[in-house]
């Protein structure tokens, strides 16, 4: 439970650090790209004559259009200071929103206004017209002033984009004072205009509070006095000379000031004007015209430009500014929601992609984050776990880069447009931005969520409107019956593709079924093919289930993104469908999540040297992508008329996740565990190998499920699960003679050495002559099991008895300390070497063999001519032939006078299966089959599995040679052999699970006092403890004495006494596990009887070894996370004192 | 396996930015500082550049004691880049014996290097400003420079170096228009017009090759070239364009063709009128509204009545006003039988009127 809340709080803590790294980069880019903006326009504009159009009859005629409501005590005077404005061709029409007060009779009084009619050319719906008004007087022949009835801000706006004549149109709130030269300099951007229409600009608005304001225009420009409006001032200064100038530049605006900003007529009245039913009209409509350019496929463009042109008084109370930015969350929430299908679509370009995801995740969602940042440092420090240095640190830095970045904008203000000139201002300014995030910032956060919180608690604005109107409609809907309708289309749309990959996947689950055919008989006899069509049924209607839900819910996000990922989703399930079985087809083994504990270059030369990647191979699954790809992607283009296909197809998937292939074609557990194989269905063995593997890597997600248990307590107790005091007795001593000085040591490790084909009693027989010949000079176990299914783990166990790790010892980044043979033989003046005949990185193997900093490492690239590589397939070859690695340690090793320990790893015996002078190994499998006394049975199988018993068979003259030779050297009578496989082959069929590990084991020596078989059941954990014991014993060598084995020595081996082993199978499947005679396997547990068959047992003991299995992995997960298996000390003391000795 | 981020390294991590970000603060706050003081001090150079100006101009800069410390201030480039902008703003502003002494400062204070600088330096911006300085100056010695500078790809420096050419030689220098292929925005047409201020008549005339240009804003530029100059030898030209593709360049024809019109001209434009486009057909009525021709009459009437289009039936409407007709639409109005459209049409007409 801990670890799962550990991870909620790493989860959290790291979301909340990327979205603050992401707000730190992307306000670091508004801040240098705006720089630039706003200088480019200062250096353009320098000696900018603005009065060449002032009075040019060529200019273009602008609308200035001004909503009033109750603005009765100043608009005549607001009204006086419009007219004043320095423009020729300007009509300035003030549209009354049917106020209570007496602001029309005052303007008719003043401006001698008188009833006009008027033909509203404009086709934007409105509330009624009460009258038009124009002046008896010349002098405000520029004036047209319009009553109507109240209907909002945008109606008022409408109503003037109705009845305007200009080329553009000017909007502005009729409070706000305007410089004098204002429309100039906003006309010029729309009349530089050439390639790209500019549809929308605006200007700098700035506070009037506090200024000095003379006939209708600022004369003395002051910062207002409080400091709510103060940091108003700043906000603006941020707001408008960083924000919008680098959007502007980067050509991502979406929002032009509702308190000043010119748009072109024309599209305005396309786009159908101001949106009525949001509170953020401003912004809403230039989204919608951006919207409506790139549908028309137009170049365009909408513009900022830093001239301080528009004076407007801000909230000075608390309450005031509290409603305003409340207004704005809403605002902007209606408008993210309303142009939703804007979100990351790319035909929108830069607008979908970059501009409207950048306003959901940083202007809408920022507020939101920041409340939730604050609910969860609460709630961290109620329960304690806040790290007190790191929110320090990072606190300083969020405040530091907030005032950092308004310190920047006053810095970029007062150099481009001085608007406060006064030294006092400055430093005011800059004490603003330092209180600013500790005053005013909470208050807009706290007012940005009650923003939040009252846009849907009031459902604002979705039912009441039906006005038509360039995308005006998709707003105006219930949210319920809109995701019904949206549900409804998706599920039309899904049907065909569902259907297409249903046939597809179906298919492919054929061809499989016919390719097992030509290539395994021994399927035919059984029910196979049955299990394997129902299996893939299942997981076919499961995996419909999964992905069409998840397209469902996609789809309200992008439906874009969403087919496309489905149709993506469905081709790799059917290509990857022929990859798993052919796969299968080719190894015999399940593919599982083991495939990416191969490294790129592993898994290339895996594929190579099985001959994998030749042309052919490679153009038939291009072929095969484009198969599977291409019918889906039409399929996708079409829809059903109706939902039902979808929704039984869905339904199937849901009810298929209640049912096993088990459950209705009873229990198919076949004894041959290829065939049981070859009847699942390979992708579901695929997906659940990835997801075990998956949840096995964050322990944390099922902690919470699993119960402590008392009594392993104690044994997780300690930080290191596996040390304990070196106690193996010595065993080997009694069967050799005592010499006075140590004798060499060398394992002989053969690849793929199943006892099934190198015994008698094996189920295949004897195909190692000699290697049988030996066993009967050696002391032999017939009942040994290697720990892995695969070489990975062999080189640990064999040498160190060490635990797995996660995906094996080896597969760790760094290697934790630990003792093996290789560095206890070291330190006791044994020289050290590795023998292989491919590459040492192979499975890690060199970074074993660094670690133990051996004397000798001979791979690959120490050999050449005159040895022999083993035949290429597909251009690669896996290395030399094992003759040449046996030759190759003769070679290297000399005689000598100190110990030698050498572990030889062989390779020949390895898929594909090639090896030189084929033909005479053949011939010796032929003669070998016709002298055996084999049983049908077992006839049989020998000439099902020829090619590999071939290459079995070369191994074993190979041997022989070696040991022929090395008979001849003086130091033979003095060296003990370990021989023995690292697994059984998977391509030989397995009869019981068990045969995948049983493999012999030899301990062979001219010093050996007489030949012993021995039947109690060891594995390669017991080979190193006993061997140490043995050197301890008999030639004082040192050894530690705390160590970390999993074994407990030949003589107990996995007796039901001691702990149990266990054994992987491949790099993520630890599912097996073997004490006294019981072998517990993927959840069944097995009776192994004295030769190693087994059956399946009834379940009495299947508790204690599921709970001694459990126990294992825990201290072996405890083991992985800590990344220590032992304290320094006991690491560093052994070496220090085997120096000084 | 990945590296995991131990907390540590985090918060060291953290603690770098936190000490760059406050470097950075420390950095930002002296410049703004630094920045004030140049700000402060341009006010104050002002004031002296303008009275400088203003003394050259009037004729009374003989006292040395000033003339010191304003050569002292000259020292400073900013100062220079100041007064080198204020002159340049000031010659703007006056004409004659003013403008010309203003010229002599520019000479006097050997500004014209660094304009020359500017001409030759990398950055679009600053050469700009060297052409519209060296222009200012009337620095002839600069034409061959300015005028390798018209085929510059930067917007900034071409328009001016445009710009500058056309103060020199006045109508000759529009002579990069025949090979001109980019769009001429309408704030560049504009400025070019204004600053030519006559076209002499030995001219060698272009105006047939722009009117064929294949560029539209060339074309838009010389139509608005002859409305200026009211060049009527192009009327043909101009006419011939009532079929042009671009409707703009349709709208432009009309407006110069008005102001440079024949007798014909109003016959013309009833039989064109059917087969232009809606904002053209506007256009052909504003030019009836000004020509006040009673020869439209009937046409005027009948888009009143028969044409679809909203705009038209206003316009047409107005004309009729202007043409003195009110008696013949308030009698439509009046009739039982008009449509109510009509009838709100012809008040909006009538009214307009009163105003």
């Amino acid at each position: 439970m801990l670890e799962f809340s550990h991870i909620v709080y790493e989860i959290v803590v790291w979301l909340f650090l990327l979205y603050s790294a992401a707000v730190f980069i992307i306000y670091t880019w508004i801040g240098l790209y705006a720089y630039g903006a706003v200088f480019r326009y200062k250096h353009n504009n320098t000696f900018t004559d603005y009065s060449i159009i002032a009075t040019n009859p060529n200019a273009p005629t602008f609308s200035l259009i001004a909503p009033a409501y109750n603005e009765g005590m100043t608009i005549v005077e607001n009204v006086r200071s419009l007219l004043s404005l320095y423009y020729h061709n300007l009509e300035i029409i003030i549209v009354n929103d049917g106020s209570k007060d007496d602001s029309i009779l005052k303007l008719i009084e003043s401006y001698e206004l008188e009833p006009t009619s008027f033909f509203v050319q404009g086709n934007i719906e409105t509330k009624l017209i009460r009258g038009i008004y124009k002046s008896k007087n010349p002098a405000f022949k520029k004036l047209i002033v319009v009553d109507k009835e109240n209907g909002g801000k945008a109606d008022a706006l409408n109503v003037g984009v109705n009845i305007s004549s200009g080329d553009y149109i000017v909007c502005i709130d009729v409070d706000c004072i305007l410089e004098q030269d204002a429309i100039l300099k906003l006309a010029k951007p729309f009349l530089e205009q050439t390639d790209k229409r500019v549809i929308a600009c605006g200007g700098v608005i700035r506070l009037a509070n506090n200024c000095n304001v003379v006939n209708g225009s600022v004369v003395d420009v002051n910062l207002p006095k409080s400091w709510l409006g103060r940091t108003q001032a700043l906000e603006y200064i941020r707001a408008f000379i960083l924000g919008r100038m680098a959007w502007s530049r980067a050509s991502g605006l979406i929002l032009i000031s509702g308190a000043f900003g010119a748009f072109d007529r024309e599209i305005v009245l396309a786009c159908g004007g101001y949106d009525r039913n949001t509170v953020g009209e401003d912004m809403e409509l230039v989204v919608r015209m951006r919207r409506y350019m790139e549908e028309q496929k137009q170049a365009y463009e909408v513009v900022n430009i830093p001239d301080p042109l528009c004076w407007t008084e801000v909230p000075e109370s608390k309450e005031v500014l509290r409603k305003q930015r409340n207004r704005w969350m809403r605002g902007t929430m209606e408008t993210l929601w309303k142009h939703r299908k804007l979100m990351f679509n790319p035909k929108y370009g830069r607008f979908g992609m970059v501009s409207m995801p950048y306003w959901f995740f940083f202007e809408f969602l920022g507020p939101i984050v920041e409340f939730t940042g604050y609910i969860v440092f609460l709630i961290f420090f109620i329960l304690g776990i806040i790290n007190w240095p790191f929110f320090f640190a990072l606190f300083a830095l969020v405040i530091a880069s907030g005032i950092l970045y308004s310190i920047y904008a006053i810095l970029v203000d007062l150099v481009s447009h001085q608007v406060y000139s006064k030294k006092r201002d400055l430093s005011t300014l800059i004490t603003t931005a330092i209180l600013e995030p500790l005053y005013f910032h909470p208050i807009v956060v706290k007012a940005g969520v009650q923003g939040v919180v009252d846009y849907f608690r009031k459902q604002h604005g979705w039912g009441e409107m039906t006005r038509q109107g360039f995308q005006q409609k998709d707003a105006n809907e219930s949210i319920w019956k809109y995701f019904g309708q949206r549900i409804n289309v998706s599920l039309q749309s899904l049907g065909p593709v569902m259907l297409v990959f249903f046939a597809l996947y179906m298919l492919s689950v054929g061809v499989e079924w016919w390719w097992y055919g030509r290539r395994f008989t021994q399927l035919s006899e059984s029910h196979a093919g049955k299990y394997l069509f129902f299996d893939n049924l299942v997981f076919l209607f499961q995996s419909l289930g999964c992905l069409g839900i998840g397209y469902l819910l996609l789809q309200f996000l992008s439906s874009f993104w969403a087919r496309l990922l489905l149709v993506i989703s469905f081709s790799f399930m059917v290509v990857m469908q022929f990859i798993l079985f052919l796969y299968f087809g080719e190894s015999r083994n399940l593919l599982g999540a083991d495939m990416f504990y191969y490294s790129s270059e592993e898994m290339k030369q895996i594929l190579e040297a099985s001959g994998m990647l030749s042309f052919t191979n490679i153009a038939l699954l291009l072929l095969l992508i484009v198969i599977s790809w291409v019918p889906l992607w039409i399929a996708n283009k079409q829809t059903f008329k109706k939902s039902y296909t979808s929704i039984a197809l869905l339904s199937l998937g849901i009810v298929s996740f209640f049912i096993s292939s088990a459950s209705i074609l009873g229990n198919g557990s076949e004894k041959d565990e290829f065939v049981a194989n070859a009847s699942r269905s390979k992708w579901r063995y695929f997906f659940e190998s990835n997801l075990s593997n998956y949840v096995e890597e964050h322990p944390g997600m099922l902690a919470m499920f699993n119960k402590d248990d008392d009594d392993d307590a104690k044994v997780l107790d300690t930080k290191f699960p596996f040390l304990k005091k070196e106690d193996t007795k010595d065993f080997l001593g009694t069967y050799l003679q005592k010499t006075t000085k140590a004798p060499n040591l060398v394992i002989l490790v053969i690849e793929g050495l199943g006892h099934a084909y190198s015994s008698e009693n094996g189920y295949i027989g004897n195909f190692t002559p000699f290697i049988g010949s030996l066993k009967k000079q050696s002391l032999y176990w017939d009942n040994n099991m290697s720990s892995s299914g695969r070489t990975f783990s062999v080189l640990p166990t064999i040498t160190g008895s060490l635990p797995f790790a996660m995906h094996g010892f080896l597969e760790q980044d760094t290697l934790p300390d630990n003792f093996n043979l290789f560095n206890i033989l070291k330190s006791n003046g044994f020289n050290t070497g590795f023998f292989y005949g491919g590459h040492s990185n192979f499975d890690f193997m060199k970074k074993f063999m660094d670690y133990n900093k051996i004397d000798m490492l001979i791979d690959q690239a120490a050999f050449g001519p005159p040895y022999k590589k083993l035949p290429e397939k597909g251009g690669e070859s896996w290395g030399y032939e094992d003759q040449a690695v046996f030759s190759k340690l003769l070679e290297v090793q000399k005689v000598q006078e100190h110990p030698y320990f050498h572990v030889l790893l062989t390779l020949s015996t390895h898929n594909p299966f090639l090896i030189n002078n084929t033909a005479h190994y053949e011939q010796l499998f032929d003669q070998r089959v016709a002298t055996l006394d084999l049983t049908p049975e077992q006839k049989k199988w020998a000439l099902e599995n020829r090619t590999q018993l071939v290459s079995v068979l070369n191994l074993d003259e190979a041997m022989e040679q070696f040991f022929n030779e090395y008979k001849k050297r003086a130091d033979f009578a003095n060296t003990i052999f370990v021989i023995t496989g690292d697994h059984a082959m998977p391509e030989i069929p397995l009869q019981s699970k068990i045969d995948r590990y049983h493999v012999p084991l030899l301990i062979y020596s001219p010093l050996l006092k007489g030949p012993k078989t021995f039947h109690n059941f060891v594995s390669h954990f017991d080979v190193a403890p006993s061997l140490l014991a043995y050197y301890r014993d008999n030639f004082g060598i040192k050894t530690p004495t705390q160590v970390t084995w999993i074994g407990q020595g030949l003589d107990k081996g996995a007796s039901a006494q001691g702990d149990g082993i266990a054994m992987m199978q491949s790099k993520n499947q630890l599912i097996d596990f073997v004490k006294g005679s019981y072998h517990l396997s993927d959840g069944q547990l097995y009776k192994l009887d004295g030769v190693l068959n087994e059956d399946a047992a009834a379940d009495n003991v299947k508790g204690e070894l599921s709970k001694r299995f459990e126990l294992f992995k825990r201290k072996n997960k405890l083991f992985y996370t800590q990344k220590r298996l032992l304290p320094d000390s006991v690491y560093t003391n052994f070496f220090d004192r085997a120096k000084k000795n | 396996m990945h590296h995991h981020i131990e907390l540590h390294e985090l918060i060291l991590a953290i603690v770098i930015v936190l000490i760059l970000v406050l470097l950075l603060i420390i950095t930002v706050l002296a410049y703004s500082f630094y920045s004030y003081r140049i700000l402060h001090n341009r006010q104050s150079w002002r004031q002296i550049i303008e009275y400088k100006i203003m003394e050259t101009i009037v004729g009374s800069d003989e006292n040395d004691e000033r003339d010191k410390e304003f050569a002292k201030h000259l020292k400073e480039p900013s100062f220079r880049a100041l007064f080198l902008d204020v002159l340049v703003d000031s010659d703007r502003k006056f004409s004659g014996g003013a403008k010309q002494s203003i010229n002599r400062l520019f000479h006097d204070f050997k500004l014209e290097e660094e304009a020359w600088r500017k001409l030759r330096h990398r950055k679009a911006y600053l050469v700009a400003g060297g052409v519209q300085e060296l222009a200012a100056m009337n620095v002839e010695a600069a034409i061959p420079e300015i005028t390798a500078k018209l085929t510059d790809s930067r917007t900034a420096v071409y328009q001016e170096a445009q710009y500058a050419i056309v103060s020199f030689k006045g109508y000759e220098g529009l002579g990069f228009l025949d090979h001109f292929d980019r769009p001429l925005s309408d704030w560049q047409q504009l400025r070019l017009l204004y600053s030519i201020q006559d076209i002499p008549e030995s001219s060698d005339l272009h105006v047939d090759t722009w009117l064929k240009s294949s560029n539209d804003s060339v074309v838009i530029f010389t139509l608005r070239l002859i409305r200026k100059f009211r060049l009527m030898t192009f009327y043909t030209g101009v006419f011939n364009l009532l079929d042009h593709q671009s409707p703009k360049v349709r709208v432009q024809a009309i407006r110069t063709l008005q102001s440079i019109e024949n007798s014909a001209t109003i016959q013309q434009f009833i039989s064109i009128f059917d087969q232009q486009p809606i904002e053209v057909q506007n256009e052909i009525l504003k030019a009836m509204k000004v020509a006040r021709s009673r020869e439209c009459e009937c046409f005027l009437k009948d888009q009143l009545w028969n044409h679809t289009a909203v705009s038209i039936k206003i316009s047409a409407a107005e004309v009729l006003v202007v043409l003195g007709e009110e008696q013949y639409l308030r009698d439509i109005s009046q009739s039982e039988d008009t449509y109510d459209e009509l009838i709100q049409i012809i008040k909006h007409a009538l009214q307009e009127k009163k105003c």
